[in-house]
């Protein structure tokens, strides 16, 4: 399926471009870093000093992962992995290298693979078993199972925090249709713990918008949106996740502009340029023709991007391949394709309206079938959702 | 394991003195011996502990024997870390207070047991019922220590200094040291371990290795890991065998990368007397091994054997409990330990483990708001700042983090690595929904 996708989308190749002149700067690399630690290069230096020496491999290793999460830089995750390559090769794995494999496995899609390190740590006696089902309830979620996600959330809800406790069963509990009580949950734990640590505060902020809009309660999503986008740029810190789901926020509500000054620092991350550019057209529709060039220029950037992905097999940004061929490129059948194959690996609400829009402007209504089914089993209700229903509805009747 | 160190340290202190009076001090005296060693000085306590006691039972009108009975008990848990001798000291001091008024001589004595086991509040009241007969001396000293571990680290400076200036012995020295090191003046501190040292004049091996070790123990806290192996080698010169340098010789094996070292050594430890914070460390080098589940065995007896402990000497265990809880236990129960110990003993050390308590049970903000405190009471140490970096990363202040970073560095480069913060239990990101 995907080497089909492949033969369908490939353009006409770019040429590389050759400066003319040694002294022409091509990029200006800052040196990563994150606040509070040595840079990543000095991380690496001590590990390589010391290879052996699990701490220093560790402090790399993390740093790396995370570093990839907020650049969606794969690079990153080679840098981990090399990192814990010692001990990646024991038959019997460290706990927390067990867990950091589950991460660079979590990035990687390997969802598969990414459970079997969870279930080891939850089986074993190890303290990060607790950890590992907070981590779990997540792959549930994205295969939309939240009966299996919230019980890992109970059994893990002692070990954490309220606010993290509400998250994971608010994620869960709002899959299965009881988004108003999730949200209701989430909003008082905020409260009650406004010193949280950052990642924990954005990811909560986030899950409540995506509640608040299930529910059709777009005032309270734009107030969690606006609330954690402030406290991310307070801690000078990057969630692509969150960003991303705050500019689908504002290209749904037509506001284009908005969203357009929202990304427009975060081209680097391949998730945020899709969105970037998806504004900038929506702005040349009005007249603007410096975003239409710009819209221009990044599709160029983004139809190279998506073919080194698929060149390597990094099936990690498939839905945003996807979007980029039904909204871009207007291919729905393409788009369709390959909604179909991130179906097989995640199942989240906004994978299952990209999979009902691509199936309406692919004229196949037929296709959305496996959406159907996972409504009807996870009990979730998207006030979302209706317009692509009826949709779906109407084209399927009138056949 | 330095929270542990640093406990036996002080304790070792209130006996500083001891061994240059009174007549079971002579029969602590051994006849030129070949060099001393731990299983030598357990054997030499103990002989006198038998010895007192029976003295004891001889002359039962006469106090001062228990007494130094009882200090000797203290003595030998102090360099056994066997905490049963402690029930032994109390028991016989219980049994000196029935009936009558308590003599005066007997205040400084359970003063100095509610200390050894940190029970400030207890020690204090029993200096106040001395008598103006009392040696003064002693108290001040007892009284500056328990203004130092109670965060009143002025006043415990300025007593210090007045005891070191007036008086002048060896325990005042070190005493002053020891908070200078805490202060964020480490020079002046291994300047005054050093005049300590050579103002001991007593013939105890255990308080010769014992003034290297905190040598070496300053060494260790500057990054001078070379410098604190030749201090940790030269205490084992003056007893070896003892687990208390064993350890600290393990650590800086450790942070050199010498795992298998260091867990030899641990092995080695445990074999000789299993203590719960020795277990703990062992269970961190199996964890990284090739056999991680074997380090489960240790963490299930060091468990039994701190609860246990927190039963029986709730004041003076928990604190270790907090180290082991943190690792290896719930958020909920490390915090409630963290927040007893911190009230029992508010210094610097406890609040800083309240604050990676707090900050393991995602209350991030009240781990910040703990840590700026210590750090205004005017406590500076690499372990402060490197914590405070952590923590302050957490919570997204990247220029406060970035800031205490670069102290904790500057202070200690190996900070990072010696005072990991166990983070809290976060999701996964899968994607967003």
């Amino acid at each position: 399926m995907l080497a089909l996708v492949v033969t369908e989308i490939s353009g006409a190749a770019e040429l590389p471009y050759t400066p003319n002149n040694d002294s022409v700067v091509l990029e200006r690399v800052a040196e990563p870093r994150l606040p509070g630690t040595m840079s990543l290069r000095k991380l690496r230096d001590a590990w390589t000093d010391k290879p052996a020496f699990l701490p220093n491999a560790l402090a790399y290793a993390r740093a790396a992962l995370e570093l990839n999460r907020r650049e969606e830089d794969p690079r990153y995750l080679g840098y981990a992995e090399a990192a814990l390559s010692l001990w990646l090769k024991r038959q019997q794995l460290p706990p927390e290298v067990l867990l950091l494999r589950a991460s660079l496995r979590f990035a990687r899609v390997d969802y598969v693979g990414a459970e079997q390190d969870l279930r080891l740590l939850i089986n074993s006696a190890a303290p990060e078993g607790h950890v590992a089902r907070i981590s779990r309830s997540s792959i549930y979620i994205s295969r939309g199972d939240p009966v299996a996600a919230l019980a890992d959330c109970e059994a893990a809800k002692t070990h954490v925090s309220r606010l993290v406790a509400s998250t994971c069963s608010g994620a869960a509990r709002g899959l299965a249709g009881e988004a108003t009580i999730a949200l209701a949950d989430i909003e008082d734990a905020l409260i009650a713990n406004d010193g949280t640590p950052i990642s924990t505060l954005l990811r909560a902020h986030a899950l409540a918008a995506e509640l608040a809009l299930r529910l059709g309660r777009v005032a309270v999503a734009r107030k969690h949106f606006e609330q954690a986008l402030r406290r991310m740029n307070d801690a000078s810190t990057i969630d692509p996740g969150l960003i991303a789901s705050y500019a689908d926020f504002l290209l749904e509500l037509n506001e284009p502009r908005n969203a357009q000054t929202l990304l427009a620092s975060y081209e680097r991350q391949d998730s945020l340029l899709l969105r970037l550019t998806l504004a900038e057209r929506a702005l040349a529709l009005a007249g603007d023709a410096t975003a239409a060039d710009a819209a221009a220029g990044h599709e160029r950037r983004l139809a190279l991007r998506f073919r080194d992905m698929r060149a390597r097999g990094d099936l990690s940004h498939l839905r945003e391949q996807a979007l980029f061929e039904l909204d871009i490129r207007s291919n729905a059948t393409v788009a369709l394709q390959l909604i179909q194959t991130s179906w097989a690996m995640l199942r989240e609400p906004v994978d299952a309206r990209l999979y009902l829009r691509a199936a309406i402007a692919a004229k196949q209504p037929g296709a959305a079938a496996p959406i159907l089914n996972w409504l009807r089993k996870s009990g979730l209700q998207d006030a979302r959702l209706a317009a692509p229903l009826a949709i779906l509805q109407v084209l399927t009747t009138s056949r | 394991m330095r929270l542990g160190f640093v406990l036996s340290l002080i304790c070792v202190l209130t006996a500083c003195d001891g061994d240059s009076k009174a007549n079971v001090a002579a029969l602590v005296q051994s006849k030129a011996a070949a060099k001393p060693t731990y299983a030598n000085e357990v054997q030499k306590l103990s002989a006198a502990i038998e010895h007192g006691l029976q003295l004891h039972v001889r002359q039962p009108s006469d106090n001062l024997v228990p007494l130094e009975v009882v200090s000797l008990y203290q003595e030998r848990a102090r360099l056994t870390g066997n905490y049963d001798d402690y029930t032994r000291a109390e028991d016989l001091l219980a049994s000196l207070l029935k009936g009558e008024k308590q003599p005066s001589t007997q205040c400084l004595a359970r003063a100095r047991l509610h200390y050894t086991l940190h029970r400030l509040k207890q020690a204090a009241a029993a200096l106040d019922g001395c008598a103006t007969t009392v040696e003064s001396t002693e108290i001040a000293a007892l009284r500056a220590d328990i203004s130092m571990y109670s965060g009143r680290y002025r006043d415990a400076e300025s007593a210090y200094r007045a005891l070191v200036n007036d008086v002048g012995i060896s325990s005042h020295y070190v005493r002053l040291g020891l908070l200078k090191k805490w202060l964020g003046d480490p020079g002046e501190a291994a300047a005054l371990f050093e005049a300590a040292e050579k103002r001991y004049h007593g013939s105890s091996p255990m308080m010769r290795a014992w003034l290297k070790l905190q040598r070496g123990s300053l060494a260790l806290d500057r990054g001078r890991l070379e410098e604190a192996l030749a201090l940790y080698n030269l205490a084992s010169d003056e007893l070896s065998g003892w687990w208390l340098i064993d350890e600290q010789i393990a650590e800086v094996k450790r942070l050199s990368g010498d795992t298998m070292a260091a867990k030899a050594l641990y092995e080695e430890i445990i074999n000789h007397g299993a203590q719960p914070e020795h277990m703990d460390e062992l269970a961190r080098l199996l964890r990284e091994g090739t056999s991680p589940e074997a380090a489960n065995g240790w963490i299930e007896r060091a468990e039994s054997i701190y609860r246990e402990r927190l039963k029986r000497f709730p004041e003076a265990s928990v604190g270790h409990a907090v180290d082991h809880f943190l690792q290896f236990g719930t958020p909920t129960e490390a915090l409630a330990l963290a927040q007893k110990n911190a009230t029992l003993r508010p210094y610097g050390v406890a609040q800083i483990a309240l604050a990676a308590a707090l900050f393991r049970a995602g209350q991030a903000g009240a781990a910040a708001d703990c840590i700026a405190r210590v750090e205004a009471s005017g406590w500076n140490t690499a372990q402060l700042h490197a914590i405070a970096a952590q923590i302050n990363a957490g919570l997204g202040r990247a220029s406060v983090a970035d800031l205490q970073h670069a102290m904790a560095l500057r202070m200690n480069p190996n900070a990072m690595r010696l005072y990991p913060l166990a983070p809290p239990v976060q999701p996964e990101i899968v994607s967003m929904l």
